[in-house]
């Protein structure tokens, strides 16, 4: 393996981020050719954790910028800080200043408060990740004027002129594939799916997130969720699910899952009530059932080979 | 549909990998690259000049006799999708590694069976709202079906009417309060704000022409187009619109101030030439001389059609040039673009076709979706 490639999923792991070779490579690249890399699958693979383990390999500052409906350039890049103005008016009120001289004292780089999009323009030193979380949750609207941006990383602030990055920030954009991205965006970007984890990879997952956790229960997790993952659930859980109800089954000193522990913990792993009771109707019993009595080696045979449906 | 020609020329070879990455000067490997990203974009991959550049660059960065990150290399520069991975995996192995098991007949296998994958999984993760959204009209069947569609058509233009720019501009009431402009006036009274200034988002105005075929051939598809029209008529202010077989006849008025219900009955009622032939030369030809006011610099035409043309082609070419040079913007609606079975474009639509600006399906509501996003 390359040792660029191998120094950037050392550095993944240890910060507690279990990788594979694709996420290291793109990764890797990433920080190298300067380009910004695209991140889509589905909810809980881990696709934020990525950009917060880029700035922490990098030893760099993360800054996100978590889309939503309605988000606008200007939550985006940058607002002026008007209490601060308005009091600074009041302050200068005795003196006898020119309107045009107040003017340019308050629109000037102290009054102005930098959102993450600026942030990432404007730093000095290195610089830094911009995470730009969820951009299927925007609107095309900003999905161009975020291209804008992207291309040539400079803003124009009316009042203070053009301000330029020094250094390019390393972006990284996560999507949940709610709508298809721009075909434009997408050409700009490294592109990385990352797929919910085998069996394995989800076993060293729980056992790094969850030290001490048991090897079985840890197993009988794994196996559940690729089970669950292959029915079409309105809200399959993702890697984080498989965390907390790794997290919650010790916390209640179980250690295999039961009939009990299940019951008790079941709201952690499925999240909408079409689902809960379609799996609990249909499907429970077998896998408890099948489950029961297997060891690792067991549990893996059988979340590769699909539970009979 | 992706073609399926693997390069014959450029040939699967084992050896040109495992001799050429560690022995070969670099410009061979370069040759090769260039080559494999031509084969990719035979295979429907969108594939830049600067996808490429970033390809060489990438290949640089990795050491190139580990297949593994050579091949994740190239894969996270040059796939810009999930759907796309596993070809891009299948034609990697082809190119570079030789067909180890994999024959062109198998590739030819895998190209159809990705694409049935796709659209099932297109099919299967779609809410029935989503589903109904990629039924093409001709396949509607049911009182209920149609219902929702013409109630997911609504939609569609109420969103289109709501549609606001990015931009904000001054306005003397209602917005969001514009606390920049606010300050620069308090400024005069030394800090106070006496007077709020405003801002608010313009809504986006379009000047549309609609043209819908209404002709026998187009039967399926025109009821739906219909509300479609309908739609655009509620939601934006300035619309025109004409129904055409082998006659023009405008249809605006129709549409201001009924139910869709009511027009329909109507307007069946009215135009003589419903379901009949189509002479779409002599239909344009009407447009351009009595209604060349409706259209300037501004405008925006639809022709929603299949273009099948019984009338005169010289004609039609004529007409068709003289509304371009009037429009801003000319769009062609074509529900057999959409078919599964991609079918020979009609003579009357590859004549029309040069003076096209957007030529696009128009046979389910995503497609009428895609189109109300670029107005």
């Amino acid at each position: 393996m390359d040792e660029g490639i191998k120094r950037v999923q050392q550095q993944m792991e240890a910060q507690g981020y279990v990788t594979d070779r694709a996420v290291a490579t793109t990764v890797y690249l990433a920080a190298e050719l300067h380009m910004p890399a695209l991140i889509e699958g589905h909810a809980g693979v881990g696709k934020t954790e990525v950009a917060k383990v880029l700035a922490a390999s990098l030893e760099t500052e993360l800054i996100r910028l978590q889309c939503y409906e309605g988000l606008d350039a200007y939550t985006a890049l940058y607002e002026w800080n008007y209490p601060k103005q308005m009091l600074w008016i009041r302050l200068a009120e005795q003196e006898s200043l020119s309107l045009d001289t107040k003017e340019a004292h308050i629109f000037a780089q102290e009054f102005l408060l930098k959102r993450p999009l600026l942030q990432a323009i404007a730093h000095d030193g290195k610089p830094p990740v911009l995470l730009i979380d969820e951009i299927d949750r925007a609107d095309e609207e900003f999905e161009a004027f975020l291209l804008e941006v992207l291309s040539d990383f400079q803003v124009t602030i009316p009042e203070l002129g053009t301000i330029k990055a020094e250094e390019p920030p390393f972006v990284v954009l996560t999507s949940n594939r709610t709508r298809e991205l721009s075909d434009a965006l997408k050409r700009r970007c490294l592109y990385l799916w990352i797929d919910y984890p085998g069996f394995d990879k989800e076993l060293s997952i729980i056992n790094v997130k969850v030290p001490g956790v048991s090897q079985l229960l840890a197993a009988q997790i794994a196996t559940s969720m690729a089970a669950l993952r292959r029915l079409r659930l309105t809200k399959a859980p993702g890697v984080s699910e498989s965390i907390k109800w790794a997290m919650s089954l010790m916390a209640l000193g179980r250690p295999r899952l039961d009939r009990q522990g299940l019951e008790e913990t079941f709201g952690i792993v499925l999240k909408d009530r079409d689902d809960i009771e379609a799996v609990r109707g249909l499907w429970l019993d077998q896998m408890l059932e099948s489950l029961e009595g297997k060891d690792v080696d067991g549990l893996r045979e059988l979340a590769d080979a699909p539970l009979s449906s | 549909m992706r073609p399926c020609h693997p390069e014959r020329s450029e040939g699967p070879s084992s050896a040109a990998y495992e001799e050429g990455a560690s022995a070969t000067p670099q410009h061979d490997i370069t040759g090769r690259i260039l080559a494999f990203c031509r084969l990719l974009r035979q295979h429907g991959f969108r594939v830049t000049p600067s996808h490429t550049s970033a390809a060489l660059r990438a290949v640089g960065l990795v050491d190139v006799g580990d297949r593994t990150d050579f091949r994740l290399a190239l894969r996270a520069v040059l796939v810009s999708g999930q759907h796309e991975i596993e070809l891009f995996d299948q034609l990697f192995s082809i190119f570079w590694e030789g067909s180890l098991g994999v024959q062109e007949r198998d590739l030819a296998t895998l190209v159809q069976d990705q694409a049935a994958a796709r659209a099932e999984e297109e099919t299967a993760s779609y809410s029935p709202i989503e589903a109904l959204a990629i039924k093409d009209f001709g396949d509607v069947a049911g009182e209920q079906e149609r219902a929702a569609l013409e109630e997911a058509l609504r939609r569609i233009a109420r969103k289109l009417a709501t549609r606001r720019s990015r931009r904000l501009r001054p306005t003397r009431r209602g917005g969001r309060v514009d606390l920049r402009r606010t300050m620069r006036r308090s400024l005069r009274f030394g800090g106070t704000a006496l007077e709020l200034a405003r801002r608010k988002r313009d809504i986006r105005k379009t000047r549309l022409v609609l043209l819908c075929d209404v002709s026998r051939s187009m039967d399926q598809y025109s009821r739906f187009l219909l509300l479609f029209v309908h739609a655009f008529h509620r939601a934006l202010g300035r619309v025109e619109s004409f129904v055409f077989g082998t006659h023009l006849t405008r249809v605006t008025p129709y549409f201001r101030r009924s139910t869709i219900q009511q027009a329909l009955e109507r307007l069946s009622d009215d135009v003589l030439d419903w379901s009949g032939g189509t002479r779409i030369g002599t239909s344009l030809q009407a447009f351009n001389r009595d209604y060349r006011g409706l259209v300037d610099s501004s405008t925006t035409v639809v022709v929603l059609s299949d273009g099948l043309d019984t009338g005169d082609l010289d004609l039609l070419d004529e007409q068709m040039a003289l509304l371009r040079r009037r429009a801003r913007r000319l769009i062609w609606l074509n529900p057999l673009l959409g078919a599964r079975e991609p079918q020979p474009l009609a003579r009357g639509m590859r004549t029309a076709l040069p003076y096209v600006d957007t030529f696009a399906p128009g046979h389910n509501l995503l497609s009428l979706e895609a189109l109300a996003r670029q107005l």
